[in-house]
């Protein structure tokens, strides 16, 4: 009885420790977010971003798109990426092994010519069939190589890459006109940026014009409304918050820059993962902090970059649980890292929460209350002690979800309609009970697979939201772009 | 149980103030916006007449008003030149408004204040704000410089600014890009001061000057520019090199064709760009064994300067060699 005892007593007060763990890293990331998002607002409204791309002397920036099977949205996709506000860039899309008609209507809908392109070697990636360039425009090239996923793609996109930065773009998302302008800010303000992140945003609900998101509404899906939410948070709130500390791990694959030279230097992306983007950035700072020469990496919060999200459990699931599994894969790949003082923040704080909150959280917070439960039933917890402790939780989940909300409301107001931030309100009094649990189930089911070595990364439905002309953007089903 | 009991209540007295303040507060704004929108609305046929030179704008308006007029007036100010965008200013200059602000961004103690205030006076663009302005460059925070080096362009860049932007860019104070767009404004005007930085003991401050004269100098600055070629620091040489293939002649090419076997591949590059540019014929010999031997950028660079000199000699080796970037370079030359 007595070691049952100490199980119910030592399971309790490690939940709560990691409850307050974890809810006051976010209350500090909110705090600091307030501070960072209104600088970041007040630099861009009064700043000299548009002066500055004038400039003659602003760095190049080749924009890489991994594309596999995007034949239904890659000419649209393609289209609003030449339309990008930015001086000196060039387009690279990297098809690959396309097995429908990606090529063909690439081909056709820039009038598409082989052409031979120098590469370089610095990033391994499987062979590339045949260079294309754009008989209209010469700044955008199409490779066409042998099928190898999209780190492995990417990694052929940098080999052809003309100009110092690099900017990766998921095929499937529409980035706004002067997102490439505002994401580059950070590399012409500071010269120790070496990569800069932009937010993402939910395209469900919005209406698209050719390739442009021009009217922003919440989505229908009640699904896909948890996930703004959820967006929110990671984005505003949590990516500007690791910024602080230069211990940013994650830029969104849908839209990341990156100094070339960087990525060279540590060998490309990691082809074994579909989480690329963490991986490359965790093997950026390891890199950059080891040669001991000051660097930042930075999360812009302006540039936005539209994603459509899962609007179904079913596709929803998948999708979480591919991402903690990549999760997984790279702090086991960097576990030499985690809490080690020679890799500076990253290896105190960057690591350490990643393991504990990101990683294992999900299983303390599935496990968690059902201990607490029977700890009550047992009799080693007073009924007021849970039953306040449950309204805790509760009422601070919906305290940091309305506070991420506030940020966005008071910084961006993207949402225009006056019914739609009535929603949001609504869905963050709800969101804690139900959604946030299944979230954690997902997850915890993916670091059970990790452990039975089950890796594989399930069928990534991706569908395209370019194509779209006008009107609603229909339901899909695709990887979309990790808000963690 | 107790002290979890206070955490509860204060919770929920904060999610209700901060639910209700979020929804009242998009209700006020929603109302804002109308409002202002019926203003706009309203001044816009007298704004137009007075940009076209007619009546002058009205006096005795309330707050709002004259707030929505002035930010009208400001937003026409960055499309416009000549006679309206002047008639602007001088209407910025009676009402106060450009003391106002040049006191702000004096005095301000508050970031955002003082970059407002500078970014107010470039969209205005009274040549009154220059000295504000130029003092502006040395603020403690690097958003007021930043927005003080934009205003300062949108001024045109007066010649006195010429010196205090080029510290301003060497010394790291505002972003690399944007100083050198200001300087650039300034256009022929600012060459004395920028020629006489040539010899200046800090290198950065030679590579500026030397660049910038590449873009606004001419033929005359090539001998002075040319001794850059031989400064002991590699981004002197290197826009020496790419300021002589735009204001250099003939005479340069030797030199450039020394510089082209520089030590760092960066210099390198640039006297092959600077050599294509100059069509130097004497340089292809050197400019081949670079597209097929040197460094990616380099090559690349080498066989691009090439196919401009001698598209003949460029295509007949590409097919003999199969270089890569020389291949590049004919398949992009073919397509024109």
């Amino acid at each position: 009885v007595s070691a049952l005892r100490l199980f119910f007593v030592v399971s309790g007060v490690g939940t709560i420790v990691y409850f307050a763990a974890i809810n006051t890293i976010y209350l500090v990331f909110t705090l600091m977010a307030w501070r960072s998002l209104s600088t970041s607002v007040s630099r861009h409204t009064y700043g000299a971003i548009e002066e500055a791309f004038e400039s003659p002397f602003i760095p190049g920036i080749t924009v890489i798109v991994p594309a596999y099977n995007e034949s239904a949205g890659i000419v649209e996709s393609v289209k609003s990426l030449i339309g990008l506000h930015y001086p000196l860039h060039e387009i690279v899309v990297v098809n690959d092994g396309s097995t429908d008609e990606t090529l063909d209507r690439l081909r056709v809908g820039f009038d598409l010519v082989p052409a031979h392109r120098a590469m370089r070697g610095a990033a391994a990636c499987r062979p590339v069939r045949q260079t294309y360039v754009s008989r209209q425009n010469h700044d955008l090239w199409v490779l066409d190589k042998e099928n190898g996923g999209k780190a492995d793609a990417l990694n052929a996109g940098v080999n052809a890459a003309r100009h110092p930065y690099i900017c990766a773009v998921d095929a499937d998302t529409i980035i706004e006109p002067d997102a490439l302008l505002d994401v580059a800010a950070p590399i012409l303000e500071d010269p120790e940026v070496v990569a800069t992140g932009g937010i993402v945003r939910i395209a469900n609900g919005c209406t698209i014009d050719h390739g442009r998101v021009v009217d922003v509404r919440l989505p229908t899906s009640r699904l896909a409304v948890l996930q703004v939410l959820e967006y929110f948070r990671a984005f505003l709130v949590g990516r500007v918050g690791w910024t602080q500390f230069n211990t940013l791990l994650i830029i969104s694959g849908a839209f990341g820059l990156f100094r070339r030279e960087v990525v060279e230097e540590v060998g490309g992306y990691w082809t074994e993962t579909v989480c690329e983007d963490m991986e490359l950035v965790v093997r950026m700072h390891r890199h950059l902090h080891s040669r001991g020469a000051p660097y930042r990496i930075a999360f812009v919060p302006d540039p936005v970059c539209w994603t459509e999200v899962p609007e179904d459990l079913r596709t929803l699931s998948g999708q979480r649980r591919r991402w903690q599994r990549g999760l997984g894969q790279t702090l086991w790949r960097h576990r030499g890292a985690t809490a080690n003082p020679r890799c500076g923040t990253l290896g105190l704080l960057g690591m350490p929460y990643f393991v504990i909150f990101e990683f294992l959280g999900p299983v303390i917070e599935i496990l968690g209350p059902p201990v607490t439960l029977v700890a009550l039933l047992l009799g080693y917890l007073s009924l007021f002690f849970f039953l306040a402790l449950l309204a805790v939780a509760y009422l601070l989940g919906i305290a940091l979800t309305v506070a991420a909300l506030a940020l966005e409301e008071f910084n961006f107001r993207r949402y225009r309609q006056g019914r739609d931030i009535l929603r949001l309100l609504a869905y963050a009094i709800v969101e804690n009970i139900g959604y946030r649990q299944l979230n954690d189930l997902w997850r915890m089911l993916a670091v059970v697979d990790l452990l039975r070595r089950r890796t594989s990364w399930g069928a990534q439905r991706r569908r395209g939201i370019g194509r779209v002309v006008t009107g609603r953007t229909r339901k899909s089903a695709h990887s979309g772009a990790r808000p963690t | 149980v107790r002290v979890l009991l206070a955490i509860v209540l204060v919770l929920s007295i904060v999610n209700a103030v901060v639910l209700f303040a979020l929804a009242s507060r998009r209700l006020r704004l929603s109302r804002h916006d109308r409002r202002q929108a019926a203003i706009e609305k309203r001044f816009r046929p007298r704004v137009h007449e007075f940009l076209g030179g007619g009546s002058d704008l009205p006096l005795g308006l309330r707050r709002s008003e004259e707030g929505v007029l002035a930010e009208m007036l400001r937003r026409y100010a960055r499309l416009l030149q000549g006679s309206s965008r002047r008639r602007i200013a001088e209407y910025f200059v009676r009402r106060g408004t450009v003391s106002r602000e040049m006191s702000i961004l004096a005095s301000s103690k508050r970031t955002w204040r003082r970059a407002r205030a500078a970014h107010v006076l470039g969209d205005i663009g009274s040549q009154i704000a220059t000295p504000a302005l130029i003092a502006a460059l040395t603020d403690t925070r690097p958003d007021v410089r930043a927005t003080a080096v934009r205003s300062l362009g949108k001024l045109g860049s007066p010649p006195e600014a010429t010196e205090a932007l080029i510290g301003a860019v060497t010394d790291r104070r505002v972003p690399d890009a944007l100083g050198r767009w200001g300087l650039l404004q300034t256009g022929t005007r600012g060459l004395p001061v920028m020629r006489s930085l040539l010899v200046a003991s800090r290198p950065d401050e030679r590579a500026t000057a030397t660049q910038l004269i590449g873009f606004v100098g001419d033929a005359s600055d090539a001998t002075s520019v040319e001794r850059g070629l031989h400064d002991g620091s590699a981004s002197v040489r290197r826009e020496s090199a790419l300021a002589l293939g735009r204001i250099g002649g003939e005479g340069d090419v030797a030199a450039l064709m020394v510089t082209l076997d520089d030590q760092v591949p960066v210099v390198r590059a640039a006297a092959a760009v600077a050599l294509g540019r100059l069509r130097a014929p004497a340089s292809t010999t050197s400019l081949l064994s670079h597209a097929r031997t040197d460094q990616f950028e380099v090559a690349r660079a080498a066989a691009v300067a090439l196919f401009e000199i001698d598209p003949v000699l460029a295509t007949d080796t590409a097919a003999a060699t199969e270089n890569a970037h020389l291949l590049e370079v004919l398949d992009l030359g073919r397509l024109g």
